[in-house]
């Protein structure tokens, strides 16, 4: 009984051992190809080119990465029907982080290798986390953000103009519109990280040429019940709000705002709205007081471009709520993802380091309104456009809000980065 | 193979042959994982990571927690001290933007002791309230250090970077750099980076945390500790310095939980405040109560379960049928995987209800009645469940 046991327990050692040694790994570095007369790289065949897109449809800002997400899928379907780019279908490898870094980390290791450039990545401690592999491999990447701290970053694209652009507009707009005068506080209020802190400098810059007073609130997404830093604008006086949080807060602070008596125009930047609030109790209090400043369109704004983008995903997405911004920011990124690939095509160049080279090379590039003014990338640490336009909120329309026009103020397009 | 080990031991050759079985079965699991990173892909020795910081977190939660009988749900907050301030002690003083980033540019081997002598000294600092409470009220005391280190980890930017925390320096051993290069390393064909090379460091860590816990639990301190979770009282009268040995528990507990911090800070390359909430804490109980309370063996097996689970889960729901995929807005995968993980942690409490170590060692006694014929192998050890108070 014993013999045959021991022989066995020698062989599990040996036959370990045997297949570490002689087996072969299959961890290949991926290296560069030619294919049809273009250089090839990671992520990218004779047929296909695959982008990746690290978003968030479980965590906390799922109301915003699902749409966003599902406006690229259906971008690269509609494109790939008329034939892809560079004569390759584009597929999509699709990881859901739900706002959890490690998971973040995880999934970007896992999809790494096998794409080319990164279609999205949402969220502000993710991109944190993943911008040193980035810059390591050469990844272009689209920023579903607008952090002007990214800008002087050679790998990371943003599609409009930054939170510190949108609070200078916004700003200047309420002095244009006598909603502010000189001698005037402002409140602001803002998330702790690269959001928020890159709009209260924003705000901070226009409030000093235009002679008012910031009262800056700092919050972190953890907080959800506005009640005392509305106490504090109301103890402050102040005659408008700057707001650069999340859709809760930005309910918690009209809806506050209001039943305290605090009657104030509220300008929210775009992460800030979101059309289920029109669903809450807040609603009337939004209606009221609140004002939307992004580059994105208003999916209601009456120009082809948009009416088509809207038109389509409603076809596509019967049962889904009417397009938010957030499909039209998808597709703006889809867009100019697509702009580059053609231009590395033409470079005949299709490696993340083409891909880079591509994107700088990009300038003036008309969205048909999608963004508030065309997009330039030949200038690092520049905004790509300093337009936005200012909406207000209206339940009755698609997306919930109705252009009040584009603002492209002076003190915007003076302004320069980290000043 | 020849016979001569009949003729060297002519004595108890069966004792011996199950012995060097066991001997030789644990050199093949080493050979293999040690094997493992030529073969892995990154996913899955990130994932691996993961389970090795898990490993170490729950073998001191189960020294606390199973042996000791000292419900802490402030697990969480010790590993976020270990991988904050690994990250402190190890980084440069930079500015990076608007954002300050402090840090004492230790060499990282002391950082990496020095962050588990901090979260050692917090452990020990709380202990004088948490040997004064027992259990579920010391399980509540301690979820408050958990709330209270997430305001700290949100507030204190300068030393936690805030909301979107700070990046973690490699490690490095006498200028061997536990990244992907300085230098190159390319063992059998495949390049050794990052990964690879912390995988070794994490087995490392694994042994000697698992030996050391394992050597504290089956040992005299074990026996008083044991003593304490049955009765304090009666651990007193037995000449147990109850107070004592609670708090040297809750102190080797909240160590063990700083080193499971720097292995996971060091895996991931960020520690940001949301990677240390209340839920991870919940997780590490979760890894001790599946495992078998008080069992080294049954967290490392719990710990193994938790945090490997979710991401083959991740990986492969996917192709589950009635799945959609990731992007359709539908049943998709990461939600499937949530759902399989709870029925999965209900399913291992009711069919194994002493813990995955138990079940282990009843498969064993099963298989060993069978093979073995020695006197310690057919006494069947009887699995208890330990009791959390």
């Amino acid at each position: 009984m014993t013999r045959p046991h021991r022989r066995a327990s020698w062989a599990a050692p040996a036959l370990a051992l045997a297949i570490a040694v002689t087996g072969c790994s299959t961890k290949a570095a991926s290296n560069t190809a030619h294919s049809g007369g273009i250089k090839t790289g990671p992520g990218v065949t004779s047929t296909t080119i695959t982008l990746g897109v690290l978003t968030d449809e479980s965590g906390v800002f799922a109301s915003l990465g699902t749409p966003l997400t599902q406006a690229q899928q259906l971008y690269w379907q509609l494109q790939d029907a008329k034939g892809g780019v560079c004569g390759r279908q584009v597929k999509l490898d699709i990881g859901d982080h739900g706002y959890v870094v490690q998971k973040a980390v995880t999934l970007y290791t896992d999809m790494s290798p096998g794409i080319l450039a990164l279609d999205q990545l949402l969220g502000s401690p993710e991109s944190a986390a993943l911008l040193p592999a980035i810059e390591q491999n050469g990844m272009y990447t689209e920023i579903a953000g607008w952090p002007g701290d990214l800008l002087d970053n050679k790998y990371t694209q943003i599609t409009g103009a930054s939170y510190d652009i949108e609070a200078i507009n916004a700003i200047d707009w309420l002095v244009k519109t006598g909603k502010l005068t000189r001698g005037d506080s402002v409140g602001e209020l803002y998330f702790q990280g690269d959001y928020g802190q890159n709009a209260l400098a924003g705000a901070r810059y226009a409030a000093g040429k235009d002679g008012l007073k910031v009262v800056a609130q700092e919050i972190t997404p953890a907080d959800t019940d506005m009640t005392s830093q509305v106490a504090e604008f109301k103890r402050s006086g102040v005659k408008a709000i700057i707001g650069s949080e999340a859709p809760p807060q930005t309910a918690s602070l009209a809806g506050v705002a209001m039943a305290t008596g605090l009657h104030v125009p509220i300008v929210v930047d775009g992460p800030g709205f979101d059309p289920h609030l029109l669903g809450t109790a807040a609603a009337s209090a939004l209606k009221a007081n609140v004002y939307v400043v992004t580059s994105l369109a208003p999916p209601s704004l009456g120009v082809p471009t948009v009416s088509q983008v809207t038109s389509t995903w409603t076809a596509r997405y019967p049962k889904s709520p009417p397009a938010a911004v957030s499909v039209i920011t998808g597709w703006a990124q889809a867009e100019i993802m697509n702009k580059v690939l053609q231009q590395a095509c033409t470079d005949k160049n299709l490696t993340r380091q083409g891909v880079l080279t591509a994107f700088h090379q990009l300038s003036s590039i008309n969205t048909g309104g999608l963004v508030a003014a065309p997009l330039s990338y030949t200038t690092l640490g520049q905004p790509p456009e300093r337009a936005v336009y200012i909406a207000s909120v209206d339940p009755a329309l698609p997306g919930g809000t109705k252009s009040l026009g584009v603002v492209e103020s002076a003190n915007a397009k003076t302004y320069q980065e980290g000043q | 193979v020849s016979e001569p080990a009949a003729d060297r031991w002519p004595r108890g050759r069966a004792v011996l042959t199950a012995r060097t079985a066991r001997w030789l079965g644990w050199a093949a699991l080493a050979i293999i994982l040690a094997a493992l990173p030529l073969y892995l892909t990154p996913y899955w020795e990130q994932a691996g990571l993961f389970a090795m910081a898990a490993i170490i977190g729950a073998a001191g939660l189960t020294v606390l927690t199973g042996t000791t009988g000292q419900l802490s749900l402030a697990h969480a907050f010790f590993l976020a001290i270990g991988a904050y301030g690994y990250a402190y002690l190890a980084a440069h003083h930079t500015t990076i933007g608007v954002s300050v980033q402090t840090g004492l540019g230790w060499p990282p081997v002391l950082a990496a002791i020095g962050a588990v002598a901090i979260a050692g000294a917090a452990g020990a600092a709380f202990s004088t309230i948490s040997s004064r409470l027992r259990g579920i009220y010391l399980g509540i005391a301690s979820l408050g250090l958990v709330f209270i280190g997430q305001q700290v980890l949100f507030n204190a930017t300068t030393l936690t970077g805030g909301y979107n925390g700070r990046d973690v320096p490699p490690f490095a051993i006498a200028g061997f750099q536990f990244a992907d290069s300085h230098p190159a390393l390319t063992i059998l064909g495949v390049p050794y980076g990052q990964l690879e090379r912390l995988w070794y460091l994490g087995l490392a860590l694994v042994v000697l945390a698992c030996w050391y816990a394992r050597n504290l639990v089956k040992g005299r301190p074990g026996r008083a500790l044991e003593a304490v979770r049955d009765g304090e009282i009666s651990a007193a009268v037995m000449g147990v310095n109850v107070r004592r040995y609670k708090a040297a528990a809750f102190t080797i507990s909240s160590m063990y939980a700083g080193l499971a911090g720097v292995l996971f800070a060091l895996t991931v390359g960020q520690v940001v405040p949301n990677s240390f909430d209340f839920t991870l804490s919940i997780s590490y109980v979760v890894m001790i109560v599946i495992g078998g309370p008080g069992s080294i063996g049954g967290a490392v097996l719990g710990a193994i379960f938790v945090s490997v689970l979710p991401q083959v889960l991740d990986q492969y729901s996917g192709s589950l049928p009635l799945i959609s995929p990731t992007g359709s807005g539908g049943f998709d995968a990461a939600l499937a995987s949530d759902m399989l993980y709870g029925l999965a942690v209900i399913a291992v409490l009711v069919f194994a209800p002493a813990g995955l170590a138990g079940l282990g060692e009843r498969t064993r006694n099963r298989f060993a009645r069978h093979v073995i014929t020695t006197p310690q192998a057919s006494a069947p050890a009887s699995p208890e469940r330990k009791t959390i108070p």
